[in-house]
């Protein structure tokens, strides 16, 4: 069997990429907006508010990349009996649950951030949650669609979130030409 | 040959990433060669983060805080009401690199710069070229600063020196766009606006530490509560003294400016400190809950209290140390040694810490002592003095000109003289746009014996209101005689002045 036999198809990549996507942009955003709202947009000009939103995005951006290879790599390292044709769900239950862990350790909800302290209690809530998923996938037919569904309709905001990294990108390379 | 450690393949592909990425952004080191003036003498200036004159046995604080600090007055000059013109960091800072008044560099926000057309009027670039600058700041806010003065500054030492964590990762910049992209970069890595990306980075700053270190600090190593920034004040002290040793080898006279992040919270003395104030006689005043402070218990402001004064006496024995050891190398001989701090702290009234609305006397009263090449006596001053007068005062020093722009004056016994009738400002306005008049802001202003306080836009009756003392009979500010008949002229004449200065700033912004 050669060896890109052993990579997800194209379109299963997408799928979870997007999930990726959809978390990772809008926790950025969402919490850098709040962010400048409280104190930045007071001294940043329209241009400088521009050029920061483009770094935001752009970091968001590398972050999806990371972690969708991240997966792809997981993937590929499986023996193909326990994961052919099944990058989707496992994907998505995988970053689901990871990012899912990562939000409880944030510091960025005053009063309720640091919820898991430590790396150890990331990775026992990521590990047991992400088993619960591949358990309830496994046994309930139900449980299965409404992951794979949830995916499918996260590729919707790939149409924006991927022309604005691209706009992203651009604005950063031109502010950093000499 | 050894092997490759998971630590050392994650360096290796993150060299790899900067190699490929950021690399080609950075410019050539800044150093240059200067010739060195045979009469223009060296300036070490020391800022001590939110160390408050109140504290300070050097000013009369009861709890023997400052050993070091009073044996070093002798020979130094004391400025005994000396005002920063901030109660936090960006503009008391801003105030005393630029020597202009809040209102008109308008650093005001957290994270916040000076005005862009007033970024060159700095005491970098005034100081000129003969100088050697070099620069320091462990402190996030002050960092901002310093990265917008980079063009006047020869080395900009990374926040990160002298600290016990490689984190020279987070010196990575964007060189051509510093500010917009370490707003939103370092807030993203190291504040929790990223998931991920955060998530990496803590995985991968980890101090290295002794066991002896850690059993040193039983609350904790001093941190500067970012990037993983931990450090000891030995190694802090050491390092400044290192550089000051090295600096002192160029050919041009040179000026350096360390901002260090001690006493500031958390407060982490060392083991010998740390319990020396606990359980003494020292009883506070206890003073009434203020309105618009952060509502902290009197138990607790007074547990942090101890460990604020227990740090300040580990820092002045480091200060003390490092001031000995220059000495002993000759190197003060011919350099102005100047400590002072951007802010104070206070621990009454509900508050613990600095910031908020309030602009009492241990909020903004900040330690101020130069010590001349050569003086044997102590000098003390009493008139009020402020953070803008430093900026003049050692361009006056350095043999430089000074430009008609400056909103300070020359410091007396250092070219300026005793002006008892002399005002002083510190303000407030984080919530105000730097860009608009002021909507949301409180003022002070000090005059001789008198100091007045102004709140502007705050909730009931701070949306206007004014608290005027008499800090000759009430060095505490309890007994607000604003509407004293005997005094309130002298009240709505300081007020007056106060407010003909802000009306002039408003309508300097909007033309």
């Amino acid at each position: 069997m050669s060896l890109t036999h052993r990579l997800p198809k194209f379109q299963e990549v997408i799928t979870v990429y997007a999930v990726n996507v959809v978390i990772l942009y809008t926790f950025s955003i969402w919490f850098s907006i709040q962010d400048f709202s409280k104190n930045w947009v007071l001294h940043l000009d329209t241009r400088d508010i521009f050029g920061l939103f483009s770094y935001v995005i752009l970091g968001a951006f590398i972050e999806s990349l990371l972690m969708t290879s991240a997966l792809v790599f997981i993937y590929f390292m499986l023996p193909p009996s326990m994961s052919q044709g099944r990058f989707t769900l496992y994907g998505t239950i995988l970053t689901v649950s990871f990012l899912l862990a990562l939000m409880l350790r944030n510091n960025s909800y005053v009063g309720i951030g640091h919820i898991l302290q430590d790396n150890n209690s990331i990775f026992i809530f990521f590990t047991v949650s992400a088993l619960l998923l591949f358990f309830l996938s496994g046994r309930l037919k139900i449980v299965r669609q409404a992951i794979e569904a949830f995916a499918d309709r996260c590729t919707v905001f790939l149409y924006f979130y991927l022309p604005l990294s691209l706009l992203a990108v651009i604005i950063v390379l031109f502010r950093n030409i000499d | 040959m050894r092997k490759i450690s998971r630590r050392d393949f994650i360096k290796l592909g993150w060299s790899a990433l900067q190699f490929a990425t950021i690399s080609s952004m950075v410019p050539n080191s800044r150093r240059v060669t200067k010739e060195k003036s045979a009469s223009a003498p060296n300036i070490v200036l020391l800022i001590c983060d939110a160390m408050s004159a109140h504290n300070l046995s050097l000013y009369g604080y009861p709890r023997k805080t400052t050993p070091n600090l009073n044996r070093l007055a002798e020979r130094a000059f004391v400025y005994n009401h000396h005002y920063s013109n901030g109660n936090w960091t960006t503009p008391g800072t801003s105030s005393l690199l630029t020597g202009l008044h809040p209102w008109t560099h308008r650093a005001l926000n957290q994270t916040a710069t000076v005005k862009k057309s007033l970024a060159g009027h700095n005491i970098f670039r005034l100081l000129g070229d003969g100088y050697f600058k070099l620069a320091y700041t462990q402190n996030y806010w002050a960092n901002y600063l310093l990265e917008q003065f980079s063009p006047d500054i020869d080395s900009l030492l990374p926040f990160s020196d002298f600290g016990l964590t490689d984190t020279s990762l987070a010196n990575l910049k964007f060189e051509n766009d510093l500010l917009p992209s370490g707003h939103a970069l370092e807030r993203m890595l190291y504040y929790g606006n990223s998931l991920l990306l955060s998530f990496l980075i803590d995985l991968y700053y980890k101090p290295k530490t002794t066991a002896e270190q850690i059993r040193d600090h039983p609350s904790g190593l001093p941190t500067t509560g970012i990037y993983h920034n931990t450090f000891t004040l030995r190694g802090l002290f050491d390092g400044i003294a290192e550089t000051i040793t090295l600096l002192e080898k160029k050919r041009a006279p040179f000026f350096s400016y360390f901002h260090v992040f001690p006493p500031h919270a958390p407060y982490s003395p060392r083991k010998d400190f740390m319990e020396m104030f606990d359980g003494d006689e020292y009883k506070p005043l206890v003073k009434e809950n203020h309105p618009l402070a952060f509502g902290f218990a009197q138990g607790a402001q007074g547990l942090k209290a101890d460990k604020y004064d227990a740090f300040i006496a580990n820092l002045d024995a480091e200060i003390g140390r490092m001031h000995d050891l220059l000495s002993s190398q000759g190197i003060l001989d011919h350099t102005y040694f100047v400590i002072t701090s951007d802010h104070g702290e206070i621990f009454e009234r509900g508050m613990s810490g600095h910031g908020s609305p309030l602009l009492y006397e241990p909020l903004i009263r900040v330690p101020l002592m130069i010590i001349p090449p050569g003086n044997q006596t102590r000098r003390d001053f009493s008139t009020p003095t402020s953070h803008v007068d430093l900026l003049p005062t050692l361009l006056n020093i350095a043999g430089q000109p000074l430009p008609d722009s400056c909103e300070g004056k020359l410091l007396p016994g250092l070219g300026g003289s005793d002006d008892p009738e002399r005002s002083v400002f510190s303000m407030e306005a984080i919530e105000s746009s730097a860009y608009k008049p002021f909507t949301k802001a409180s003022y002070a202003i000090r005059k001789g014996r008198y100091k007045l306080i102004h709140y502007q836009g705050y909730p009931h009756k701070y949306f206007d209101y004014d608290e005027f003392y008499d800090l000759q009979e009430d060095s505490e500010e309890i007994q607000n005689k604003f509407s004293k008949p005997r005094l309130s002229e002298i009240a709505e004449e300081m007020k007056k002045e106060l407010m003909d200065s802000i009306q002039l700033a408003n309508e300097k912004l909007l033309n």
